[in-house]
């Protein structure tokens, strides 16, 4: 990163190389969207390396990603629209596998569905801890909040997540 | 409890808090069903997919971070650049583009010699004529027969 500051391309694709699918995957399970995710993931590199001759190495790379990358999300979703839900067709005669795939689909939309209706940073808190395996001070640092606050988005995403998805912790 | 119910869910309770939150549960259905419920919901946000990184997503940002470099060279030279020499730089320019149109309107000028002998002969059309052409060759002619005339 710091080479990257110094103008060096190389190092700045490397840089790319390395963080583009956790950027990718922390975008998309947040806006749901491929054409927004993809957009949020570019700006969000190009803005480190605009600001990569003053980055200086203080805390992981991944959660000054993480901020700069939730940030975009969080703008992001104040002008978005709202995304048509896809339609599933229905198969003409559904054998026992289909069926199958179908309540796994379901079943995904319906999870999708819940993190889109948690508050934007409890989404994000959420989506860091579960699929980023970020802990509080990560999440803090990523969000701008301390860890206690962490822990409280933590608690509240998840709380809500359980009566939303009530259905499905059932089965 | 739920506190640390929370920490010891989300993998942040030192090792001997954990210990001492298992013991716990052990003994509390209570808070046993509330962690089973957290598993499940771990499960379930798990059986999201997500699809993979779009392959040109690195060469477009790569495309771009290259037009950013360009733009950011020529800007970052004015920037860093002195007074002086920014007002070298914008005078040389603007000679430059004051003697680019003098000259351009130099050439496109008529030779004022060669307008006139093109008037006193009835030859408006040859006035225009470019620098090297016949047209202009006769028209020089006849400019310096009415010069020699008395």
């Amino acid at each position: 990163m710091c080479a990257a500051g110094g103008g060096d391309a190389r190092a700045f694709d490397e840089v790319v190389h390395r963080h583009q699918k956790p950027a990718w995957n922390l975008a998309f399970r947040f806006l749901g969207d491929v054409e927004e995710a993809r957009d949020v993931v570019q700006e969000a590199f190009l803005r480190i390396l605009d600001a990569a001759p003053r980055y200086r190495p203080t805390a992981l790379f991944r959660t000054y990603l993480f901020r700069i990358v939730s940030r975009l999300c969080l703008d992001s979703i104040r002008r978005k629209r709202p995304v048509p839900m896809v339609q599933v067709p229905e198969p003409a005669d559904p054998n026992p596998t289909q069926i199958e795939n179908l309540v796994k689909q379901e079943q995904a939309e319906a999870v999708r569905r819940a993190l889109t209706q948690l508050p934007a940073k409890q989404r994000l808190a959420i989506i860091m801890r579960y699929y980023e395996n970020c802990g509080y001070k990560q999440i803090g640092e990523a969000l701008e909040v301390t860890e206690k606050a962490a822990e409280r988005l933590l608690a509240r995403g998840r709380n809500t997540l359980e009566i939303l998805l009530m259905k499905w912790m059932r089965e | 409890m739920q506190g640390r119910l929370n920490a010891y869910l989300d993998g942040e309770l030192p090792l001997t808090e954990q210990k001492s939150v298992e013991e716990h549960l052990r003994s509390c259905p209570v808070c046993r069903e509330r962690v089973q419920q957290a598993v499940r919901l771990a499960a379930l946000l798990a059986s999201i997919p997500v699809p993979e990184v779009p392959p040109d997503l690195a060469e477009r940002i790569r495309a771009m971070a290259r037009q950013r470099r360009r733009r950011v060279i020529w800007g970052g030279w004015w920037r860093e650049a002195s007074t002086p020499m920014r007002a070298a730089a914008s005078l040389v320019l603007a000679v430059a583009l004051t003697l680019g149109t003098l000259m351009s309107w130099k050439i496109t000028q008529p030779d004022p010699p060669l307008v006139a002998a093109a008037f006193d002969y009835g030859l408006d059309s040859f006035a225009g004529a470019p620098d090297g052409s016949l047209e202009q060759a006769y028209l020089t002619l006849l400019s310096s027969s009415a010069d020699e005339r008395p």
